[in-house]
């Protein structure tokens, strides 16, 4: 599904992420761990497009995704769920969902431009916002609430919605849990869960080791631009660097 | 004063407050994507005018046709306005990309100046000049043109700002460029869109608006100044904001008239955006530092 292959980042002379390799499979939950300033969220901003990519390849399926800019994966069918959510605070709760629909208007290709999508209140949107609805039940209680009253949890789920409303091949996190109550990391964490079982693919960057590691098939781990380790993510649960470094502060 | 006669104010500054209107939508929609003042707003209206009659007079193009010829140019002209001097300099802050914009005005006009003379042009009306007889006012078919197109046009953007996936895309780009991006949302291409639309809308009103007051190679600045002050009073938030400043404006400056007394003589109306304009400023002083957004 995505492969990142020898993937370096650099802002002017300092050098955020050193040829990162890594892979994940059809209907997998990867996670990527590491600690404050390892360099995954300049990894993740490149492979999204926000951040040029120094040297390597990003591919999407057999479509590469290196040198393209943000709207263009976006539009490839990368669902990017970033730090911070980045909602569109003075909109309603739909609005912010319906354009999360705006990709498939962008590959409808109805104008000479490519970008004329029409009304948005189409079939195809209402399917999608009906099942992003079921899914957070919450968002739709406050559908006509704009998306910057909401609280951080509604917010997260808001972004995640959002990201789930043009159907994306894979959908990537950003350290989804930051900011929130644990009860609430975990519901999400079960939600990411529940939606790998329905087929989707998700990469999950974390700084929460543990809680990552339960929900994932797998995990690499971090250090300095670097990836250091990798493995199932009973392997890394049971690795003792791993335990040392990152879980240590969690599991006592 | 006799309510015939308030009437007949009333009408004058409905008029003028629609082509303010057009303008303030140009620059409200511009503003809200790209966070640019586009200060060659006013000229739109001028080559709307100035090409309407021009392929009318001198090229023997039908009045409707010309028309729809002269707005489809002044679109072309806000394109490359956006794609020439905007795009190719996006490195520029937004205060540069503001200058650019002043110079692109003097430009333009003064290749008006070039082409089609220094003086003042009338296209003719759309439907006649008989002045209708409403409740003791007189108004002319093209000022019910003027007004009716405006509102007409504030209701087609209220829709497409709110029930169109691309309305609701400019929107995005206004309040969270990157974030816009993250939905595939391309910031440029919704840019281009609104100058092209800013281009249209002020050469629709320049169309429209000439047969009225005739137009001349360099009334887009006044034209221009008036719309600012008519987007500043809407916030530069919505369209429709933009137009109810606009409307508002026309009837205030009319009913200065309409009093007559000292400083508000006809012959200071204009002076009145000016001091609207810096009463905005006084009251949203902190509210416009507020809204400062980096670029």
């Amino acid at each position: 599904m995505l492969r990142v292959e020898n993937v370096s980042v650099a802002y002017g002379r300092a050098t955020a992420v050193r040829e990162v390799s890594l892979t994940v499979n059809d209907g997998e939950i990867v996670t990527l761990i590491g600690s404050n300033g390892a360099g995954k969220t300049s990894l993740l901003n490149a492979v999204a497009g926000l951040v040029p990519v120094k040297s390597g390849a990003v591919w999407l399926d057999d479509i590469l995704l290196s040198g393209l800019s943000l709207h263009q994966t976006a539009r490839l069918g990368f669902g990017y769920v970033p730090e911070g959510r980045q909602l569109f605070g003075d909109m309603p709760v739909i609005d912010n969902l319906i354009l999360g629909a705006y990709p498939k208007s962008a590959r409808n290709r109805l104008s000479l431009l490519g970008y004329v999508g029409w009304f948005t209140r189409r079939a195809d949107i209402r399917t999608n916002l009906e099942s992003v609805y079921r899914l957070f039940p919450k968002l739709h209680e406050r559908q006509s609430q704009k998306a910057g009253s909401l609280s951080g949890g509604e917010q997260q789920m808001l972004a995640i919605g959002r990201a789930m409303m043009c159907s994306p091949k894979i959908l990537v996190l950003d350290e989804p849990s930051l900011g929130l109550a644990p009860n609430l990391v975990k519901e999400i964490l079960q939600l990411l869960g529940r939606l790998r079982e329905e087929g989707l693919t998700i990469l999950l960057i974390e700084q929460d080791a543990v809680a990552a590691l339960k929900i994932a098939d797998r995990g690499y781990v971090m250090e300095r631009g670097r990836i250091v380790l990798e493995g199932t993510a009973g392997e890394l649960l049971g690795n003792d660097e791993v335990k040392h470094a990152y879980l240590g502060r969690a599991l006592t | 004063m006799a309510s015939d006669q308030l009437l007949q104010y009333l009408f004058s500054g409905l008029t003028h407050g629609s082509i303010y209107a057009l303008v303030g939508v140009g620059f409200t929609i511009i503003y809200a994507v790209t966070s640019i003042i586009n200060f060659a707003q006013g000229e739109f209206v001028m080559l709307g005018g100035m090409l309407s009659f021009f392929l009318f007079a001198s090229m023997g193009v039908p009045l409707p046709m010309a028309v729809i010829l002269a707005i489809i140019v002044a679109a072309v002209v806000g394109a490359l306005l956006y794609l020439l001097a905007i795009r190719s300099a996006r490195q520029a802050s937004v205060v540069s990309l503001i200058i650019i914009t002043i110079g692109a005005s003097i430009f333009i006009r003064g290749i008006a100046a070039e082409v089609w003379g220094v003086d003042a042009v009338r296209p003719p009306a759309f439907t006649g000049t008989t002045s209708w007889l409403v409740a003791g006012a007189y108004i002319q078919p093209q000022a019910v043109w003027l007004i009716g197109i405006t509102l007409v046009l504030t209701l087609l953007l209220h829709l497409f700002f709110n029930f169109t996936m691309m309305g609701k895309a400019l929107k995005a780009c206004a309040i969270n460029r990157s974030a816009a991006g993250m939905v595939g949302i391309d910031a440029r291409a919704m840019a281009l869109t609104a100058f092209v639309m800013a281009g249209a809308l002020g050469a629709i009103g320049g169309t429209v608006m000439s047969p009225l007051t005739s137009i001349t190679y360099g009334m887009g600045a006044m034209i221009g100044l008036k719309g600012f002050v008519a987007a500043s009073i809407g916030g530069f938030k919505s369209p429709v904001a933009a137009v109810i400043g606009g409307l508002t404006l026309g009837i205030v400056e009319a009913m200065a008239v309409a009093i007559g007394w000292g400083p508000f003589s006809s012959a200071y109306k204009d002076a009145i955006a000016l001091i609207v304009l810096l009463a905005i400023l006084l009251l949203r002083a902190g509210q416009l530092a507020a809204q400062e957004r980096p670029s």
